[in-house]
């Protein structure tokens, strides 16, 4: 069976007459300025961003398992995934395989610089929700408009931190990633 | 004049001298007179230089009372018999311009002509003195004329006289009586001074040979400087006199007036010719006019070329005229030809198929078949997206 595509028809839903906004028949959405939501989480501390983003990333990954399986590939993930993401505003959602690392790319984020952890915590969140696996994502390189994320485990999560707060760069991360990951 | 009365001659000179001599016992006294006349302007000529042309001056001009006191009239030299008819070359004596209040008194008197020059010993060879006694056994016409250097006898020929400045050595001051009176004469062999005669002459060539046989010396002959101008050679003495041109038949045909024909001597015996004998004979001296045939170019002869006419300048030609005869075609020798021949061609006739029926080869229809096999890359991962976070989360 294939994988079906991801169809966005009809996902919002405005109800001028209530003065609603739903999405795919869920919950009431809200719909703020992005600057406004970025000064929100620059005052908020690091465990509320944190489950803040977790809270969002759940309810994309729920839709995506609904449609997904445990055997969806890569680009349907990206496909269905990414199609949730784009819904909530937060950007184009892409893939990179480095070696055996799997790094997540975020295109056009309007929280910029200031939502990377809120994009990260998204990601665990979907991924949590959506095929079970508790995984940690960190971002490692940044400009202008795309913010890499990888994805790691807890452990190795707090040794990638400490290697790019130590200087090193972000390609000699993943190296180093990949070298450990062939080691053990 | 012949050698034998020149030998006479200079016989008759050498008892002269002889008697002179004895006369003047000492050549240095003859040293004394030159200065006698110089002492008339003894402020003017320093020592070392000497007026060539005093003695001359001293001649045309009486000697001042005061430095030389003639109580008796000048006596004239002791060869000079009669009046000389020819003067002999003086210098104007000296006169102030009348416009100058004051004005020096040339030192010297030079001839205007001749510059003066310094005299050295070499020019000087000897000096005469002829004593009081013998001027005054002169006769007294001869002894009435004026003080002259040289004159000349009416016998012998007269040497021109051109007599540079004798320069006179330093000498000694000349002491002399009061009432002496001296005739000098110097006369200097070499080549700016000459005798005044030929008397002196030959006494200068007896001197000067008798001299050469008793000390074998003999005076070297000094070319003057150019300062000195024009220069008159000594007549040639001795053996070489006799080859010596008679200067006075030279003088007298110089003198002579010039004639517009030849002389007697020149010309000769006179031939008259005899009148023609025998026919006339008159020379055609007509002018052959050439004929008009001549104008007519001749035939042309074979290896001959005609030449342009000369009515035309060359370079040029006549376009009138008309153009050479057309040379005939060369007869070339049989050869292989140098462009091909062309070939025959032949014609083969060649079926053509008809219109109508055009037999057409078609490629063979093919089927479906599949042309380009494009192998697709296998996918990246076959493993899905669970697989890969699982391996991402296993680094």
């Amino acid at each position: 069976m294939g994988t079906p595509r991801f169809d966005p028809t009809h996902s919002l839903e405005f109800n001028l007459d209530r003065g609603s906004v739903k999405l795919s028949g869920s919950i009431e959405r809200v719909l703020l300025p992005a600057d406004a939501l970025a000064a929100l989480v620059r005052g908020a501390d690091t465990e509320t961003r944190r489950d803040f983003a977790r809270r969002l990333g759940t309810e994309a990954g729920r839709r995506v398992a609904e449609r997904l399986d445990g055997n969806a590939s890569a680009e349907a993930v990206v496909e269905h995934l990414g199609g949730e993401v784009a819904l909530m505003g937060m950007g184009s959602l892409g893939f990179e395989r480095w070696g055996r690392m799997l790094v997540v790319t975020v295109q056009g984020s309007p929280l910029r610089g200031e939502g990377d952890e809120i994009l990260a915590g998204i990601v665990e969140g979907a991924l949590q929700r959506a095929f079970g696996r508790t995984a940690s994502v960190v971002p490692i390189q940044r400009d202008d408009s795309l913010v890499r994320l990888v994805i790691v485990s807890s452990s190795t999560a707090d040794r990638v931190r400490e290697w790019l707060g130590s200087g090193v760069s972000w390609g000699d991360a993943l190296a180093r990633l990949n070298g450990a990951g062939g080691a053990s | 004049m012949t050698t034998t009365d020149r030998v006479q001659k200079l016989e008759a000179l050498l008892e002269r001298v002889r008697k002179n001599r004895t006369a003047a016992p000492r050549r240095a006294s003859a040293a004394v007179a030159a200065p006698s006349a110089r002492d008339a302007f003894p402020a003017q000529a320093p020592p070392p230089q000497v007026a060539p042309r005093e003695p001359f001056a001293s001649a045309v001009t009486p000697p001042s009372p005061p430095v030389a006191p003639a109580p008796t009239p000048p006596s004239p030299p002791t060869m000079a018999s009669t009046p000389p008819d020819v003067q002999p070359p003086t210098t104007p004596g000296w006169q102030p311009e009348p416009g100058s209040a004051v004005q020096a008194r040339p030192a010297t008197l030079p001839p205007e002509s001749i510059p003066a020059e310094e005299i050295s010993d070499d020019d000087l060879v000897e000096v005469t003195t002829i004593p009081p006694d013998a001027v005054e056994s002169l006769p007294p016409v001869a002894a009435a004329a004026p003080a002259q250097p040289s004159f000349t006898e009416p016998d012998e020929p007269e040497l021109t006289v051109s007599e540079p400045p004798a320069a006179a050595p330093v000498v000694e001051p000349p002491v002399l009586e009061p009432d002496t009176m001296e005739v000098s004469e110097i006369t200097a062999v070499g080549v700016r001074v000459s005798a005044a005669t030929l008397d002196e002459a030959l006494a200068g060539a007896a001197e000067l040979e008798g001299e050469a046989l008793e000390g074998e010396h003999e005076v070297p002959i000094k070319t003057p400087p150019p300062e000195s101008g024009p220069q008159e050679a000594l007549p040639p003495t001795g053996l070489e006199a006799a080859r010596t041109p008679d200067v006075t038949e030279l003088e007298a045909d110089l003198l002579s007036p010039p004639s517009m024909g030849p002389t007697a001597e020149q010309l000769g015996e006179t031939i008259e010719l005899e009148a023609p004998r025998g026919p006339e004979l008159e020379i055609d001296v007509t002018v052959e006019e050439p004929s008009p045939a001549s104008l007519e170019p001749a035939p042309a002869e074979e290896l001959e070329v005609a030449l342009p006419r000369p009515s035309m300048p060359s370079g040029l030609y006549d376009m009138t005229a008309p153009p050479p005869a057309a040379y005939p075609d060369p007869s070339l020798a049989e050869g292989p030809p140098s462009v091909p021949e062309p070939r025959e061609t032949v014609t083969i006739p060649v079926e053509v198929p008809s219109i109508d029926s055009p037999a057409r080869t078609a490629r063979p229809a093919l089927g479906a078949t599949d042309v380009a096999h494009v192998a697709l890359a296998p996918p990246a991962s076959s493993r899905s997206f669970v697989e890969l976070l699982d391996a991402s989360l296993l680094a």
